[in-house]
């Protein structure tokens, strides 16, 4: 192939993709008229295009967002959006007024029903499905559709569409679960449970939702989180890392504070760390992440000191290694496990 | 509604004027609100498919000429000059066909592909593309210009069939 023939392809590259000046179309126009062949060369670079470009069209067009721009460049002038139940017809003639008076009921139920079908179809395929994700023996790891990924305290649920809609990521809670979600300036993402509201830009934290006390702890890792309820989004908390939040859904109540719990995480990560923790404190983290019951038989057992760590140990593990640094008696009494014994050495 | 099943089809249509995928879909956009303010004296006996189409041929050839990118000769090689046909089925397109285009697309080398993808999928410009992958413009073109040759090279049993075919229906 010489020179020549590489200059009108590029023309006729410029020319389909739009991008072609007014001589150059000359140019080309001329090129087309000498010879046959070159006619021929440019037809099929035309079929080439159309095949290529009636593939695409679906694709590039999102039929919704056409007819939504479209009805607000309709609303902008003052008339109204009416269905046409009335066709009028030119023709002066009586005969025509009477068939067409009979044809208005034709059209008018014909338009009612593609409208209603219309409508209907359009929740049948455009509205996103909902999945419900559960945890239920152990933890679970779930990624969004937007590459969030969220790791779900056995017994948690979250609730999410399989396609997050414009505007927002909106994603509902029970229970427990931490999130890592993934920068997205265009949409906050907003975890929901009841009423409050976690909204967050791109970050890492801790929910914890407690339907018997109807409250609910965030505690946050790293980035920014917004806390608030639905009905009041000004009267929001603005976490900086390291700092809890709790919510109590009858008094619609937010309050703040230095996150204490070290272990606030440790039924994800299973590593506990216990620096001269109170065993009342140890049992209550020892219940929340190994999910089992364990209660102190004997009160004065709740003033012992422990200062352990433990990294993906087992409950049994870390029982024994509490048992035998206070001298205590462990006893499973079906479903509760009991920590009895005198005072602390 | 008209809109949903037509929309589509429509912008293909107006593309083969216009070329320029946004303004295409900006015509026919124009031509439903047109056809919309004007619903009270249009005899809606006429299918309002064939009116949609004079008045997308009307504003696409305008906007040629306004944009001077009028060429009477091409145009008549197109066969634009008088109102094509419009078909619905003109939108559909053998998932046959549709295969063999990912597959050639698939072929092109990386650069290629990306510039290809840009130009025809994503509507950027040459100029844009350029700007965005921090190229020359002229690298865009040849680029475009291989990719189209490598097309028309891998689909070339379907342009001859489809030639048969639009020869064949225009003989009807």
């Amino acid at each position: 192939m010489n020179d020549n023939s590489t200059y009108y392809t590029d023309l006729i590259t410029r020319y389909f993709s739009g991008e072609i000046a007014e001589d150059e179309l000359r140019l080309l126009s001329d090129w087309m008229k000498t010879d046959p062949q070159h006619l021929e060369t440019f037809r099929q670079y035309q079929k080439t295009w159309q095949l290529i470009e009636k593939q695409n069209i679906q694709s590039k067009v999102d039929t919704d967002q056409e007819w939504i721009a479209m009805q607000a460049k309709m609303t902008a002038p003052a008339s109204g959006y009416e269905i046409p139940a009335k066709v009028i017809s030119l023709d002066q003639n009586r005969n025509r007024t009477a068939f067409s008076l009979q044809n208005t009921w034709k059209v008018a139920a014909a338009i009612t029903i593609l409208l209603v079908s219309s409508f209907l179809l359009y929740f049948l395929i455009s509205k996103p499905t909902e999945i419900i994700v559960t945890a239920q023996a152990g933890n679970r790891e779930q990624v969004l559709p937007d590459g969030s990924v969220v790791s779900l305290h056995a017994g948690s649920q979250i609730t999410y569409p399989s396609k997050f809609a414009s505007g927002t990521r909106k994603v509902e809670l029970k229970g427990e679960a931490y999130f890592k979600v993934a920068h997205d300036k265009t949409k906050p993402f907003i975890v929901a449970s009841g009423d409050a509201r976690v909204e967050v830009l791109g970050t890492q934290f801790n929910v914890k939702t407690n339907s018997l006390s109807n409250t609910m702890e965030v505690v946050l890792t790293s980035g920014k989180v917004s806390v608030y309820y639905k009905e009041k989004p000004q009267d929001n908390v603005l976490l900086a890392p390291g700092e809890k939040a709790v919510l109590h859904a009858e008094k619609k109540q937010i309050t703040k504070s230095s996150n204490t719990d070290v272990n606030y995480m440790a039924w994800k990560t299973r590593v506990l760390v216990f620096d001269n923790e109170t065993l009342s404190q140890v049992v209550n983290t020892l219940q929340n992440v190994y999910q089992k019951q364990i209660i102190l038989a004997d009160a004065p057992l709740s003033g012992c000191r422990v200062t352990a760590s433990f990294s993906d140990q087992s409950l049994e593990s870390v029982l024994q290694v509490i048992k035998e640094t206070l001298d205590l008696q462990v006893t499973q009494n079906g479903n509760r496990i009991e920590l009895s014994g005198k005072s602390c050495k | 509604m008209l809109f949903r099943s037509h929309f589509a089809g429509l912008c293909y249509f107006a593309q083969k004027y216009v070329k320029d995928f946004e303004s295409a879909k900006e015509i026919v956009q124009d031509a439903f609100i047109s056809l919309w303010e004007k619903r009270e004296t249009i005899d809606m006996e006429r299918p309002v498919k064939s009116y949609l189409t004079m008045i997308i041929h009307n504003k696409c050839t305008n906007y040629l000429r306004d944009n001077r990118k009028f060429d009477q000769y091409i145009l008549n090689i197109e066969n634009l000059i008088d109102i094509p046909e419009y078909e619905s089925s003109d939108s559909m397109v053998a998932d046959e066909l549709k295969t063999k285009i990912d597959m050639a697309i698939s072929e092109l080398p990386e650069k290629c592909r990306e510039i290809f993808l840009m130009n025809r999928y994503e509507n950027f410009k040459y100029q844009e593309i350029a700007g965005k992958l921090q190229i020359s413009v002229k690298t865009v073109e040849t680029q475009m210009s291989k990719a189209l040759q490598h097309m028309r090279f891998r689909l070339a049993e379907y342009i001859t069939i489809v030639v048969a075919l639009i020869i064949s229906f225009l003989s009807k």
